[in-house]
């Protein structure tokens, strides 16, 4: 790179205001969200499968295999370099497979490397399940599901 | 009540600066003679012992929302002019609370109703997230502060933070000022420089004239405990940020 190149090769905020400017950004009210709806979860589910706003919460997709976790684990990467707190929402995690599982494990043990506090939002029974199963329950901060618990 | 002016701190990138500007900033607003109320909307805490308060009030904000106690109880008064209202213990249980999220998304706006009088500013310290402390604090205040500092992340974050505010625009009933401003910025730094040039590119006319250089004493002050005027009283960051609080109130802009 010569010193006369610019060192920033995209602008984050040009894309936001095109996406402003073509009406690409649905607002809350446009998607019906708001009144008795959750905004919270609405939000989140507008996002699924990607960091959201800040990009330090993150919906979990439905599946989470290993056909999934070469791409979730750039998203991950990326969460780990922003810092700060991280919390995910697994509750539509609905088919977790053992690389799916390794991913959450390698991320979690990054996150204590980083100092990074990581909280759930929400986890699936069937990822509680599977930490049990596996026992990463202790690594992964997860409860035993509501049926397990029973 | 309407002459106060309600200020969120956010950007949805933590490391950016944000607790650091709402104590300095704050106490440098109270000491031009202006009552000064900070408020940490932030679980992590860190605004109780970068004033002082290293064994944090066990109440504050989270009492204060769901209308457990009222403000005049919650608040401590740290310096002249300038008080403070700690998280409490319990904010950490906000996001995770039963009940409408919509509903606790205007908790805040529900609380400032009940009573805010005496302050000339009341500035919010927000967590680096989107989620509903954030929200209640995008749905209340009458402007928005956000600090940018100059690396690309902080970029990247401050385009999420904007699709955020899109979000939320039909949901607010007054319109929002949107202010940024430089901080821990490096001035001999290439990257800095074109940061800041994107920024006055996206958006002229918005951004407060005194960039906040970075310096080690604004990293010091909360082992301390002191604001930067406290500190080192003739450091650059002092100067910095009287110069920026100077910019709020007269909105002096970066050419």
């Amino acid at each position: 790179m010569s010193d006369s190149e610019p060192i920033l090769a995209h602008d984050p905020l040009a894309d936001v205001a095109e996406k402003l400017e073509h009406g690409e950004v649905a607002t809350l009210a446009q998607d019906n969200a708001v009144g008795d709806a959750d905004v919270a979860a609405r939000e989140a589910a507008e996002t699924p499968a990607a960091p959201d706003e800040d990009g330090t919460a993150f919906v979990l997709p439905g599946q989470l295999g290993i056909q999934d976790v070469g791409e979730l684990h750039g998203l991950l990467r990326d969460m780990l370099d922003a810092g700060g707190e991280i919390r995910f929402d697994a509750s539509a995690v609905d088919n977790v497979d053992g690389a799916g599982m390794q991913l959450l494990a390698v991320f979690f043990k990054e996150a204590v490397t980083h100092g990074i506090q990581v909280e759930w939002r929400g986890v699936s029974n069937t990822l509680a399940e599977a930490a049990g199963v596996l026992g990463l329950r202790e690594l992964l901060n997860i409860q035993p599901s509501e049926a397990e618990a029973r | 009540m309407n002459d106060t002016q309600l200020i969120g701190v956010l950007n949805q990138k933590g490391g950016v600066g944000k607790t650091t500007s709402t104590t300095n900033l704050g106490h440098a607003l109270a000491r031009a003679g202006n009552r000064v109320l900070v408020v940490d909307l932030d679980p992590q805490s860190h605004l109780s012992p970068s004033l002082g308060l290293f064994k944090a009030p066990r109440r504050g904000s989270h009492e204060w929302l769901l209308g457990e106690a009222p403000l005049s109880e919650l608040v401590v008064h740290t310096r002249e002019n300038l008080s403070l209202l700690a998280s409490g213990e319990r904010l950490r249980e906000f996001e995770e609370m039963p009940g409408s999220a919509a509903q606790r998304a205007r908790l805040l706006q529900a609380a400032l109703q009940r009573g805010h009088e005496g302050y000339d500013y009341i500035l919010f310290d927000c967590p680096p997230s989107s989620g509903l402390l954030v929200a209640n604090a995008i749905l209340a205040v009458d402007e928005i502060l956000v600090p940018v500092t100059g690396d690309y992340l902080s970029l990247n974050g401050l385009a999420h933070l904007l699709l955020t505010l899109k979000r939320f625009e039909p949901f607010r009933d007054r319109p929002m000022e949107q202010w940024f401003f430089l901080s821990r910025f490096v001035a001999r730094r290439r990257l800095s420089k074109e940061v800041a040039e994107r920024l006055l590119k996206h958006f002229p006319e918005r951004v407060l004239a005194t960039p906040i250089r970075e310096a080690a004493a604004l990293a010091e002050c909360p082992a301390a405990g002191r604001t930067i005027f406290e500190y080192r009283r003739s450091s650059n960051g002092a100067a910095d940020y009287s110069n920026l609080a100077r910019d709020l109130v007269e909105r002096r802009m970066m050419a």
